[in-house]
């Protein structure tokens, strides 16, 4: 068995504790993003012939007031950034995001995922923009936490650009 | 070899002029060079340096493991694979070689787990039956929890319940026990929350990089973390551990980095290679427990069980005294004519009761000796006095003036009033003595019922249906006559018996009567005659208590030939005595 730290990194109310409530395993309580700024969930996922547990390091949305504590990205191997469709700033702001992650730990696989894609028709989020995110090498994947499309996917993206590293 | 030849030219192809230098050497250092070729066939040759090498490698070896454990490190893969290889091609040598160790390991396993079993049931046994289980079982009952938990809470010094090998940087689980008591929760999650917790505590204190968050208290839980270059060591205690645990923490931390410091640098997720901490981090899965109190011996048990009991009966007996002495002085204090000013209980010796006491009041002895206090139990001192208790002066009223059963004494606030029968004689004397009983200041029988008045009315009755006939212009009795006359003087009798018991005498009038058939003059002597006839022939000479007068009435309108008696009632009436 092969384990992994993820972090989910993303503005605040993008959905990402959310996205992934449905698929995770998970003890904690939402109200450790509140006070100690991060929640810790469990996927486990089977990449090839290799099972992998993916230690989900769910990190509170950052946004004016409260900043994410670098500690937390330590050692991860790993980032799903979200952004929320229906906010073009969110998306933006992943590019801030990826480069404070690449300065925290280094050149990491990560997967960038616009969530509500089930509002697609309000979405802020334009094809150029994604397109350009692709251009750079990223990978971008739509999902939604209201529908679960495209979550596992997402997880399986990850754990394979992790195990190919 | 791929230097130079020193046998060769060092020139090259200046054959010529070495030829002689060659020959000079040869002949100068032909010694050397045979043992120069001799070395050099040697180190060429693996067989004489394996040979070489067995000579010193024994010691080597020694020296090497007294220095550092680097030769352990490097050679434990080597032999591990090695052994696996051996037992994959040739279990049966392998078992039959571990055979005579195995079977003792297992047998000395199981002795261990039923020592532990027995310890443990003793332990409950002992726990069962004791105060200190019985309150125990008390807990279990309130808190709803079960006994064995409660027995094992209370009797915990402490107990590693969980260890956690953490790698530091990701936060992952290299590897986790538990004891058997212990309910661990998803160990990964919690490994990775434990290190966002130390970080968090980090960041927020602003602290070093080699500092970190080293306890954690919850409830009664407390987990010690000890850390290394590249793991973490987390222990989650339940009770108080000593502080020298700490320390086995510690060494237990580096012995891993020093077993394992390859897998932990290289680690990439993979925590299989880290299976190999189990017996260390197991190592620390200690507890210990209360030491039982020392057992004291049967006779000091026996005493001291011996010593309770009397105390307990001792107080038992102290408390039924104190409460039947309670019991009899109340007794006492209520008892109508008694007052209890002082009532002291004596360990040693006779109560003392001091008051005062109506001599018609109930005999305090009867109202003691009911609680169970004889005559020398309790030495009475109570001085006469009078008391203005009802029930008292109702008695203390019959017992002065004598009054009849059949009175009935009632007694408020001073007034004291009759009720009943009685005769007119102790009525008349009740009325003059009542008010000099103690206590009394009015009397009152408006509800007595004079008995003397009552029977005169009703013997007066049947005299005045005497009537007693005579013949024309006789006075002489006739026999029906005399007969009547017998009558008359039976109702006579009583009512003199009557005027004697009330201590008096009752006017009784005998009356002539005549026709109306003669003259008046006539008609008034021989009705004279006739009651001097009556009263001669009733013998009132016999009747002491009564006083008789005799009347000839003569001829009236309604009168006949014939005799009656009238009774004066008043003349005995107590109230025409008091006149």
């Amino acid at each position: 068995m092969i384990q992994k730290k993820i972090c989910m990194l993303g503005s605040f109310a993008v959905g990402k504790t959310s996205l992934v409530a449905r698929f995770v395993h998970s003890i904690y309580r939402d109200q450790y993003l509140t006070t100690v700024g991060v929640k810790i969930d469990k996927k486990q996922v089977r990449v090839g012939d290799n099972d992998v547990t993916l230690i989900l390091w769910d990190l509170h949305g950052e946004d004016e007031f409260q900043k994410i504590r670098s500690a937390y990205l330590r050692g991860s191997s790993g980032f799903l950034f979200v952004a929320d469709g229906t906010r073009r700033s969110t998306f933006d702001k992943i590019h801030e995001l990826q480069e404070n992650a690449v300065s925290a730990v280094g050149d990491v696989p990560f997967v960038v995922l616009v969530n509500k894609s089930d509002l697609k028709p309000e979405w802020d989020v334009d094809a150029e923009a994604l397109g350009a995110a692709t251009d750079r090498g990223w990978t971008v994947l739509e999902t939604s936490a209201r529908t679960g499309e495209g979550v596992e996917d997402a997880f399986l993206a990850i754990a394979e650009s992790m195990l190919r590293r | 070899m791929s230097g130079p030849d020193p046998r060769e030219s060092p020139a090259g192809n200046d054959t010529g002029a070495t030829e002689p230098f060659n020959e000079l050497r040869s002949i100068l250092l032909a010694p050397e060079q045979e043992r120069l070729r001799q070395l050099q066939e040697r180190l060429d040759d693996p067989r004489h340096r394996a040979e070489d090498l067995s000579g010193v490698l024994p010691e080597a070896i020694a020296i090497r493991a007294r220095r550092d454990d680097r030769l352990l490190v490097s050679m434990r893969p080597v032999v591990s694979e090695a052994m696996r290889d051996s037992m994959r091609r040739d279990p049966k040598s392998f078992a039959d070689a571990l055979f005579p160790a195995l079977g003792s390991a297992i047998r000395k396993a199981i002795a261990a787990t039923l020592g532990e079993m027995v310890q443990s049931l003793n332990q409950v046994i002992e726990n069962t039956f004791s105060v200190r289980g019985l309150k125990w079982r008390l807990e279990a009952m309130r808190t709803g929890r079960p006994f064995a938990e409660i027995v094992l809470l209370r009797s915990l010094v402490y107990r590693v319940e969980q260890v956690f090998l953490v790698h530091r940087e990701t936060g992952l689980l290299l590897q986790h026990v538990e004891s058997g008591a212990a309910a661990a929760k998803d160990a990964d999650m919690a490994s990775a929350m434990l290190t966002a917790i130390r970080d968090f505590a980090r960041d927020t204190f602003d602290a070093g990089t080699e500092d970190s968050l080293n306890s954690l208290n919850i409830g009664d839980l407390t987990v010690w973390i000890e850390q290394g270059p590249h793991a973490i060591v987390a222990a989650v205690i339940r009770g108080t551990a000593p502080l020298s645990f700490k320390d086995v923490l510690r060494e237990t931390v580096e012995r891993i980095h020093l077993e394992q410091l390859e897998p932990l640098d290289d680690f990439q997720g993979d925590a299989t290679p880290f299976e190999a901490s189990r017996p260390a981090l197991e190592s620390c899965l200690v507890a210990q427990y209360a030491v039982p109190e020392q057992e004291a011996s049967p006779v000091l048990k026996i005493a001291t069980a011996t010593l309770a009991l009397v105390i307990v009966i001792a107080l038992a007996m102290w408390a039924y005294a104190a409460w039947t002495w309670r019991g009899a002085v109340a007794a006492l204090k209520s008892e109508p004519g008694i007052v209890v000013t002082e009532a002291e209980r004596n360990w040693f010796g006779a109560n003392l009761v001091e008051g005062l006491r109506d001599p018609l009041s109930k005999d305090p002895r009867e109202i003691l000796a009911l609680h169970g206090y004889g005559s020398a139990d309790v030495r009475l001192d109570l001085q006469p006095f009078a008391s203005s208790d009802a029930g008292i002066v109702t008695k203390r009223a019959r017992e002065v003036l004598q009054a009849p059963d059949a009175v009935e004494f009632a007694f408020d606030n001073g007034a004291l009033s009759a009720s009943g029968t009685a005769p007119s004689p102790w009525i008349a004397r009740a009325r003059e003595f009542a008010p000099f009983v103690a206590g009394v200041r009015s009397y009152a029988d408006e509800r007595l019922l004079d008995t003397t008045a009552a029977a005169i009315k009703a013997e007066a009755e049947r005299l005045r249906a005497v009537r007693i006939p005579f013949a024309l212009g006789s006075a002489e009795l006739v026999p029906e006559a005399a007969e009547v006359a017998r009558s008359g003087a039976g109702i006579l009798s009583a009512l003199d018996t009557i005027a004697r018991d009330a201590g008096g005498t009752l006017r009784i009038r005998i009356v002539g009567q005549a026709d109306a058939s003669g003259t008046d003059a006539t008609n008034a002597r021989i009705s004279r005659l006739r009651a001097e006839a009556i009263a001669l022939a009733v013998n009132t000479a016999q009747f002491r208590n009564l006083e008789f007068d005799l009347q000839g009435l003569g001829a009236t309108p309604e009168s006949d030939r014939t005799v009656t008696f009238q009774v004066d009632e008043s003349s005995l009436s107590p109230r025409k005595a008091n006149q």
